[in-house]
Order: C-alpha cells, then structure tokens, then sequence
C-alpha cells in the first residue's frame, strides 16, 4: 500500500489523502471498523440481478471507485506510517462512504473460499482509498453528508450516530450519553439517552422535530445547507448537548413536581406510577425525546430567522417558571392530555408542540420569552392552529 | 403466541428483503400474551370518515356480550405515546395486529400494510397511519368464515368501511368516534353481494351525488324485489290450493297480482317505515322543484324524486346540495333496513 496524493480540504480543515491498497489489506481494515460499529450493520439489498452483476464485475477486475475513510488521529500520523495506522489502528478510522462496496467484497471473500485461485487473485488486486486525516467531527458529518448522494445514502441521523458513537458511556463535560436500554441511569441529572440527543441534534439539523428517518438525498441536502451556515471551528453537537443540559440543569433547580396526596418525594419514579401525570416532575417532561427534538427544530428555526441565534447565546440563566411550580405541573400535564386526546399521532403532536414551546421561550418578541407556563400555553394554541 | 409470555418486538421483511425490527414498548402492560393462541385472530382495515386521533380505540363486540375484537388506528400500533399502556387488553389487541402483520410481510403478504412499507425504516412507515386496524378474536364470533358478508353492513351503518385507493372514501353515512365506549356489531339480513358493494363500496366513493341516488335506489329496487318475491309467493300459494277457481275468484287474484306488479305500491310497501330525516330532506328538494303534493307517502317522495332524476334530469341539475343530503339520510335509513329489527 502507498500514498499516492496528498491535498488540503480547506472546507473542513483537513488533509485528503489518497492511497493504493491491496484488496486483502483494506478487508482486514474493514472487517474491524465494521465489528465493532454497531450503527453501521446496514445491508441494503440491491435486486439480484444487480448484485450478481456487481460481484461479477469486481471478479472480473473492474476498479471500483475509493471508498472513503475519515482518520481520526492527528495530521502527520498516516504519512508518518501508513501501514502501522491500517493494520493496528483501527479504532481512529470511520467509514464515510463504501458501506455496501465492502460488504460486497467481504461477501465474495466468503464465496470464493473453496477456489484458492480465484480469491488469492481477487484479494491481491488493488483499490483506492480515499482517507481524511486530523478532520473534525462536524467536518466528517459534512463529508458524509456531501459524498452520500448515491443509491443508498444514509440518514443524517445515522450518520450522526456513527460518529458520535464514541461519546457513549463516557463523561464529556459532566454529561454522560448511555445507550437506550439503561432507562435509570438516563433519568439521573447530567445522563441523556444517546439516541434522544441524535435525535435532537438531527431535528436541529433538519429544522424538523419529525423523526422519520427517511435517508434520501433531499433530507441530506437540506441539512447539508444547515449545516454549510455553522461555524467550522466549534462542533455544534457540543454546544447543542452542553446547552441542553444546561436547561435541564435549571429545570432541576425549579425543583418542579406534580401535586399528588401521597407524594413520595422520589423525583426519579415513572409517570405511569401516577396515571393521572404525563410528566411527574419538569425533569421527567423535559428529558422525554419529543423535548429534546423540539428543542432542537426550535432552535434550528430561530436560526433562520437571525443567525446571530446559536446554542452558546441562549439565556439560560434568565428562565422562569411564571407561575406556581405546583400550577406549572398541573397546567402542563392538563396541556398535554388535551394534545393526546385530539392528536392523530400524539408523538408528533407532543413534538411539534415542544418545538412551539422552545420556540416561544427562547424568541425575543414572542411575548412569553423565558417564561415557561406562559410558553407552553402559548404552544399548546400554536400547535393546535397549526394541526396537530 | 403459545408459550411467549412476553413480546420484546417484531421483524418486518419489506418488498425488497430489508428487515425491520419494531419494538415493543417496554412499559406495555403484557399479561394477557401468555394466554394468546396465534393464528386465531384476523385484522382488517376499515376508514371512518377522518384519520382518527391515535389515542382514541373501541372495545368491540360482535354478536356476543364480551369483547372479541378491538379496533385501533394505525397510528396506534406499538406506538410508544399511546396512553393505553396499562390496558393489559388493548395491549394485547395491538400486539396481535402487529404480529398479524409482521408475520404476513415474512410471507411475501402486504395487504394490512401502508403503501409506504417499502422503505419503511420505522411502525409509522410500515402501519396505515390514517385507518383503524379492525382485530377479531374469530372463534368467538358466530360468523367469522362470512365475515365480511355478514357484518359489513353494521360496520358499514357505524361509518366504518374499507379504505380505497387514495385512503378515505368521502361519504360516509356517519363518522366513527372510537371514543372506548364499546362498538356492537351485528349481522345483517341475508344480502346479495352487489347489495353490498353498492353500501359499503360504491356509494361512499361516489363523488356525484346524482350517482350516489342511482347506486342507493338500487337498494330501493332490491328492497322492492324481495317485497314482490314474498307478494308473489303468497299469491302463487292461494292459485295452486284452490285447484278450480271460479270465474270471480280468478279476477282476484289477477287484481292482486296486478296490483303487487304496480311500482309505486311496490315502493310503498317496500320503504313502509317512513324515516323524518329522508322524508325532510325529500320534501325540501320537491319544494325546490315546485313539486308540491301533500298527499305524497315516504316512499312515494323517494319514487318521485327517483323519476325526476330519470326522466327529467336537467331540473334536479342545480340541487346537488339537496340530493346530496337526501342521499346521506336515505343512506343511513337503508342501512337500517337491512338489519334486523
């Protein structure tokens, strides 16, 4: 294997660097980078005839154009030892492009283990790489997003996810991302459910709080123009998760609970303990994923409007509840089941109305700024003139 | 589902061989899984004249005192926002649609599903999400072979039909409020099949109301013709017992058939039960055509207004508005009819 080009992308601050690789090398490269990425075990089935035809041709010699690869490590690092980073360092690498190319190569591998022949000629062939090096993550989703215009593309969302992935489990800032099945630890303060904050980060891109993960080009393109208006040198799912948890910081603080007669005081017990509450405390409605990707499509919009708005700029600390906490709660969870009653879905109803919710909170002229009783009632109104 | 005590989600094989695996909501309450024999439930679809709102549903009891079956809008099926959670029976009823359809989409087998189904990533992609799923637990219904020949028309008299192409047909003779009070459905009277595709296909998709009145006074000529078969009957008894009529004898019964042959006594005696709501709405398009008859019979109203429409088709031309509510509550008085009483 050999670096054979070398050149800057000054978009997203980053060397491009293009390498010849035997077919064999680049199997073992990709063989781990998909072990151990979970998010990206996703075959999609062509027709049989075009996925015969494409094994066909592969077999055949025909060059197949570089997939791509992003080199997490700092510059220098591949040119300094290009084959010590592609057989040991596996770890630093992410697939941006070439996903269903390499399962097709790892699929004929498999096929012609029993012709000796045909497999040593078809794994000493050589392909091209094309790697970028010391690129940030903001820099990849950018990456990601403008390379995956083909047949296949992948969701924003799942792309977020692939490279966010190494944020889980590990405290950033205080903040800890745990994966969907540890519901406890997701209520505890300054713990988020991962797959919530891709969610949010993805409505913010997409300026929707819709989750449909629908992955086709237009999706792509609209928060590739989103994401074209963000400053390069911070990485907005930084801000975007530092903000948010300050808001449920202060939401914590409020120290809002629902009303019941025989209240226990446990801030961590489930709705469905109490039937008649959606949300049991404002921790408990604020940390639902509809919350989240309201938040994020709010703020994405407010953007929009006046550019100077970006998560670091939002008044956190000038919140206030507006009301009695008591009455708060009580109001909200009353808000909520006339949403639910009436929604044709109520996770988009509930999403849309947090996305009016944020956006009258934290909108200068909405005449409820920072004031949350008057926001949510103000949401409830919009939402249901807009159609829930 | 045999020995499952426990459902964690379900695989969904779209068109093109992709699997989906759709959870099921880990805060369902699943107790009654334990005790569901798979294979004996079948789920249909059925629109009501809107999408209906996800948290609303109906127990559903056809023929029976207790409930076997449920009927639940798409957006509904193992959606994790319904507030039903703790309902073990709704959660059971919505877990077999999923696996009635998950299983079905394995074999190849679409029908239940949304046309959107094949990129479907997620449930709201692979469940119709502006239709109820109609769930009937079949050895507990009387007629669960006929189904759809024999209640239909009670699903259809509730505003519940099945979807066309384009989704929801637009007329509908009510709208469904699955508002969880429980939904009674019983059989019809024995109906001809093209009877019930003219209720529960034709007219709720017929966009002319003139076409409407057409497709309903067919059921107004069936009604007509079961009523003369019984007349006819009755007459031809009489004629075959009395082996040698007399002259005065004869000229009665001709009379009688004469007079069960004549159309409007055939309409007469087939829309005998006037209905105030028709009847009004009859009586105001007549007004409109300056047909005024204070003599006029119920039926004789309908029979009037069906030869305008025949015979003089430009003066009814510019009342659609009147026919079309005429035919909404002729609509629902048929349907009525054709239950029993």
């Amino acid at each position: 294997m050999q670096i054979k080009s070398i050149l800057e992308d000054n978009k997203v601050s980053a060397k491009s660097i293009l390498i010849e690789i035997s077919i064999e090398d680049y199997l073992g490269l990709a063989k781990q980078i998909y072990k151990k990425n979970n998010f990206q075990r996703r075959r999609v089935r062509s027709s049989k005839n075009v996925y015969s035809l494409l094994k066909a041709d592969i077999l055949q010699g025909c060059v197949m154009p570089p997939v791509v690869l992003a080199y997490t490590k700092p510059p220098g690092t591949l040119e300094y030892d290009l084959q010590d980073a592609i057989h040991k360092d596996s770890e630093h690498f992410v697939l941006l492009d070439g996903l269903q190319r390499s399962l097709t190569l790892m699929e004929i591998e498999a096929e012609t283990a029993s012709k000796a022949d045909i497999q040593q000629a078809f794994l000493a062939r050589m392909m091209r790489c094309e790697i970028y090096e010391g690129i940030n993550k903001i820099g990849i989703l950018y990456r990601m997003l403008t390379l995956n215009t083909g047949q296949t593309p992948m969701s924003v969302r799942h792309q977020v996810e692939i490279m966010y992935q190494e944020y889980l489990d590990v405290p950033f800032q205080g903040i800890t991302l745990i994966r969907e099945a540890d519901a406890r630890r997701a209520r505890q303060p300054n713990c988020y459910n991962f797959k919530d904050v891709i969610e949010g980060l993805n409505a913010y891109l997409d300026r929707s709080e819709t989750p449909i993960d629908r992955g086709d080009i237009l999706e792509n393109i609209s928060s590739l123009e989103n994401l074209a208006k963000e400053n390069d040198k911070r990485d907005v799912f930084n801000d975007f998760l530092i903000t948010w948890n300050r808001f449920i910081g202060k939401i914590v603080l409020f120290d809002l609970k629902y009303p019941c007669e025989n209240d226990t005081g446990d801030a961590n017990d489930d709705a469905s303990q109490d039937p008649k509450a959606w949300g049991t405390t404002g921790q408990q409605i604020f940390k639902r994923a509809q919350a989240i990707s309201g938040f994020g499509s709010a703020i994405g919009l407010l953007r929009d409007e006046d550019s100077s708005i970006s998560f670091v700029t939002l008044d956190m600390d000038n919140l206030v509840v507006g009301a009695d906490g008591d009455e708060f709660m009580l109001e909200f969870n009353d808000l909520i089941s006339a949403l639910n009653s009436r929604a044709k879905r109520i996770g988009n109803a509930q999403r849309l109305f947090f996305r009016q919710f944020f956006k009258m909170l934290f909108w200068n002229d909405s005449g409820t700024y920072l004031n949350l009783y008057r926001s949510a009632k103000e949401a409830f109104t919009s939402a249901n003139r807009i159609g829930i | 589902m045999g020995r499952i005590t426990r459902v964690k989600s379900f695989a969904f094989r779209r068109p093109d061989g992709v699997l989906i695996y759709i959870p099921v909501p880990k805060h369902w309450d699943q107790t009654l899984i334990p005790r569901i024999s798979r294979g004996g439930y079948s789920v249909r679809t059925l629109v009501t004249a809107s999408p209906p709102p996800e948290a609303s549903f109906s127990p559903v009891l056809i023929e029976s005192k207790s409930t076997n079956g449920y009927l639940i809008p798409g957006s509904a099926i193992l959606s994790p926002d319904t507030p039903h959670h703790d309902d073990a029976y709704y959660c059971a009823y919505n877990i077999i649609a999923a696996d009635v359809i998950c299983r079905s989409s394995l074999n190849g087998e679409y029908r239940q599903a949304s046309k959107n189904c094949v990129s479907a990533t997620s449930r709201d992609l692979i469940f119709h999400q502006d239709l109820f799923y109609l769930i009937t637990w079949d050895s507990q219904i009387p007629a669960a072979k006929s189904f759809d020949k024999d209640y239909s028309i009670s699903l259809c008299s509730n505003g519940l039909v099945g979807p066309n192409d384009d989704g929801i047909p637009g007329w509908l003779c009510t709208s469904h409020n699955a508002d969880r009070s429980p939904l009674r459905i019983k059989k019809s009277l024995e109906l001809p099949d093209y009877a019930i595709t003219i209720l529960c296909s034709l007219v709720p998709n017929a966009v002319n109301p003139f076409l409407r009145f057409f497709y309903l006074y067919q059921i107004v000529e069936y009604l007509m013709g079961r009523d003369f078969d019984s007349r006819i009957t009755g007459l031809r008894q009489d004629f075959l017992t009395n082996q040698d009529p007399s002259m005065v004898e004869l000229r009665e019964i001709v009379k009688k058939f004469q007079k069960a042959a004549n159309e409007e006594t055939r309409i007469n005696s087939a829309l005998d039960t006037a209905c105030i709501h028709t009847s009004a709405a009859a009586d105001a398009l007549l007004d409109k055509l300056n047909i005024a008859d204070e003599d006029l019979t119920f039926a004789g109203k309908i029979y009037r207004v069906r030869n305008t429409l025949f015979h003089d088709y430009r003066r009814l031309h510019d009342y659609d508005s009147e026919v079309s509510s005429l035919c909404q509550n002729l609509y629902s008085y048929l349907l009525a009819r054709l239950m029993p009483s």
